[in-house]
């Protein structure tokens, strides 16, 4: 019996090995902001596939954590024209910078999710560099984030302004973040307070290069 | 059903985003978020014209049910927000645990087949509540002691059976109700999605052991305390049956488009026998029996429902307004243990009309939590006669009646496992409430609580079957003359 149980305990742990999603990179770039590439495969997963198929907009939020505190994030949103059969897709970063691209099949959406790379925080001030390591995590929500606007437009603001005051504290200006916060905190909470998470996942990441 | 109309034409696309450009750039600039931020850059929302509608994963009741709940028609164009939304009152089905929406190439370009895939509950059903409270004055419950802790409890089994094209037949023992109850709901009524529900509820409040321990509580052999509104009773005082209880309800709703709808709620209860007895009275003596006891509550009310589910709320707003007329009689002999006579009071009558408004709101926070902010007025007129009052005197009195109450609540699933036939969620509740109340004039009743709060913790755990919570709450009350 005690065999029979260690062989399932192994062939579990292998499948769960198996299963088990390599991390994307995290890398500081020229600008000293974080970038994130060679995005996860977690177009795979059984939920998020079903979804991508649906003809229905997937919106994956990315978010970049330490010690339980948001630094930044991004969003891309992905739907499939099932007439075309095509997937547009809009990434925005944390800098507020999107890209539109349109991508014709699976194939290709997979080859462009594991090239594509987009800021996920914006430059830090000088006194507090990047961490060496930190978490970064995906939800991905179905529906679109259009709908809920208000409520949107009410946190965005909120948190704008509660960003707004803390900048003023804020005497060095290369320092001042009031802006970029409430850009990351747009890109996030548009997104957030859509449907449920399908999926989530969340790694420790090693952040590459940096000063 | 319609006949499928072909789908827009393009200079009406193009017209509506342009219209929808100019309607975006006018909300940046007013809000001051400005196009620069993220939430500018996104899909434009996708429009889709339904040709069919299929529905998957229904085996226990009729697939009418989800179609006329969802008030999606073929022949029509809806926004992803309008399927979402949809989704969203499917999943507030009792039937329902959860729902998914996909779409498949029509007959013809540019046409969509939706398919609804469900998940339904069990036919069978259970559900246990139990809540340990301690209270910071001394309570009544029943007989004549009083408690600062209390236990309340409520234990339900029934099953479900399909009725029909759009019905749904329920029995059950135990509940708020009654030991035994049945019931009917009706979906798709009027013709365009409402729906209707009509239960009976008996219980006989079989023996003395049965009784309740809390000042809301069903007791373990059906006799059922309740602490009525001060509208109805401004003494702040339970009544709780010592015979059979009799309660029939009907709730009938009217769809209005989207999420709106109007409701209207019946209920009427008529009990033999029991005891009224003043929750906050430091006397132990003093009581009332009662007999003939019947009361009767209507409410009509606009509602506005975007929740995406009625047990575990992790977004959307509830939003409530309405009219409430309640009525309560009754034939009271008051008692005095301390010595007094029993005197007869009389037929005593109480009628509230009263304007009420609640409101809810639900935001995720993080992966697994979520944060709701909630609130209640009441503000009404009401008549009493004959009620006995803290000294023993009758009130007979018009007065205004008016309550307040707001909520915060935080809630983190611990657990959620939603795959296959595999369906568990275990989440850990917090919520705190304060809340206020009076009447004026005060009729002299200095007892009565004006404000006070509650904090509440505990675990509810759902699965396929039905819903387990157990939680723990202090009450905090202020009596203020």
């Amino acid at each position: 019996m005690k065999g029979v149980v260690l062989i399932a305990l192994t062939l579990a742990s292998v499948c769960s090995a198996a299963r088990a999603v390599p991390p994307p990179k995290v890398a500081i770039d020229a600008e000293q902001r974080l970038v994130v590439g060679r995005l996860a495969a977690i177009l795979d997963e059984e939920a998020v596939a079903r979804q991508l198929e649906s003809g229905l907009t997937t919106t994956f939020v990315f978010r970049v954590e330490v010690a339980g505190r948001v630094l930044g994030g991004a969003r891309v949103d992905v739907r499939y024209d099932l007439w075309d059969e095509v997937f547009e897709v809009v990434v925005v970063g944390a800098d507020g910078r999107g890209e539109r691209v349109t991508l014709a099949g699976r194939t290709a959406l997979a080859t462009w999710w594991s090239g594509v790379e987009f800021v996920v925080a914006e430059q830090r001030p000088r006194s507090t560099p990047w961490p060496r390591e930190l978490v970064l995590a995906v939800e991905v929500v179905p529906f679109s984030v259009s709908e809920q606007d208000d409520a949107q437009r009410w946190f965005v603001r909120s948190f704008g302004e509660s960003a707004a005051r803390t900048d003023r504290q804020v005497t060095d200006p290369a320092e001042r973040r009031g802006d970029s916060l409430e850009k990351v905190l747009g890109v996030l909470m548009a997104t957030s307070i859509q449907g449920s998470a399908l999926y989530s996942a969340r790694w420790v990441v090693t952040v590459a290069g940096g000063r | 059903m319609r006949k499928p109309m072909p789908p827009e034409p393009m200079r009406g696309r193009r017209r509506f985003r342009v219209h929808a450009l100019l309607v975006f750039t006018l909300v940046a600039w007013a809000t001051g978020a400005a196009a620069q931020s993220g939430a500018a850059l996104r899909l434009e929302e996708g429009r889709f014209f339904l040709e069919k509608i299929t529905i998957e994963g229904v085996t226990t009741f009729a697939p009418g049910i989800v179609i006329a709940e969802s008030l999606l028609e073929t022949g029509r164009v809806y926004t992803e927000g309008e399927l979402r939304d949809a989704a969203h009152r499917i999943k507030r089905l009792p039937l329902v645990l959860d729902v998914e929406f996909s779409l498949k190439k029509g007959s013809e370009r540019d046409l969509y087949e939706l398919v609804i895939r469900v998940r339904e509950t069990r036919r069978w059903f259970w559900g246990f509540d139990l809540n340990l409270a301690g209270w910071s004055e001394p309570v009544s419950v029943s007989g004549v002691e009083t408690t600062n802790f209390t236990e309340s409890s409520l234990a339900l089994v029934g099953r479900r059976f399909a009725a029909g094209r759009y019905g749904v037949v329920y029995a059950a023992l135990g509940g708020a109700d009654g030991t035994m109850q049945v019931g009917y709901t009706r979906h798709d009524l009027f013709a365009g999605g409402g729906f209707g529900s009509l239960s009976l509820a008996g219980s006989d409040c079989a023996s003395d052991n049965g009784q309740p321990s809390s000042p809301s509580d069903v007791g373990d052999a059906g006799c059922q305390t309740e602490l009525v509104g001060l509208g109805l009773d401004p003494t702040y005082s339970n009544w709780s049956t010592t015979a059979g209880t009799v309660r029939l309800r009907l709730t009938l709703g009217y769809p209005l488009g989207g999420n709106r709808s109007l409701r209207l709620k019946g209920s009427y209860r008529a009990t033999e026998s029991g005891l009224r007895r003043l929750a906050l009275d430091t006397d132990p003596g003093r009581l009332a029996l009662f007999s003939d006891r019947y009361d009767v509550a209507l409410n009509l009310s606009w509602v506005s429902n975007s929740v995406d589910d009625p047990v575990f709320p992790t977004r959307g707003t509830l939003l409530e307004a309405g009219l409430d007329v309640q009525t309560l009689e009754a034939d009271l002999f008051q008692y005095d243990l301390s010595g007094s006579p029993l005197a007869v009071a009389g037929a005593s009558r109480s009628h509230q009309l009263a304007a009420l408004a609640t409101a809810s709101w639900h935001w995720p926070v993080g992966e697994q939590g979520s944060f709701s902010l909630g609130g209640e007025a009441l503000i009404g007129r009401s008549r009493i006669r004959n009620l006995p009052g803290y000294d023993l005197e009758l009130l007979d009195a018009d007065v205004t009646v008016w309550s307040a109450s707001a909520t915060a609540g935080y809630g983190l699933f611990l657990k959620q496992l939603r795959t296959g036939e595999r369906w568990r969620e275990l989440r850990w509740e917090n919520s705190a409430q304060l809340f206020a109340g009076g009447i004026a004039p005060s009729l002299g009743q200095d007892q009565v609580p004006h404000y006070g709060g509650r904090v509440t913790t505990g675990l509810t755990y759902r699965n396929t079957w039905g819903i387990l919570r157990f939680t723990l709450s202090w009450v905090g009350l202020e009596a203020t003359p």
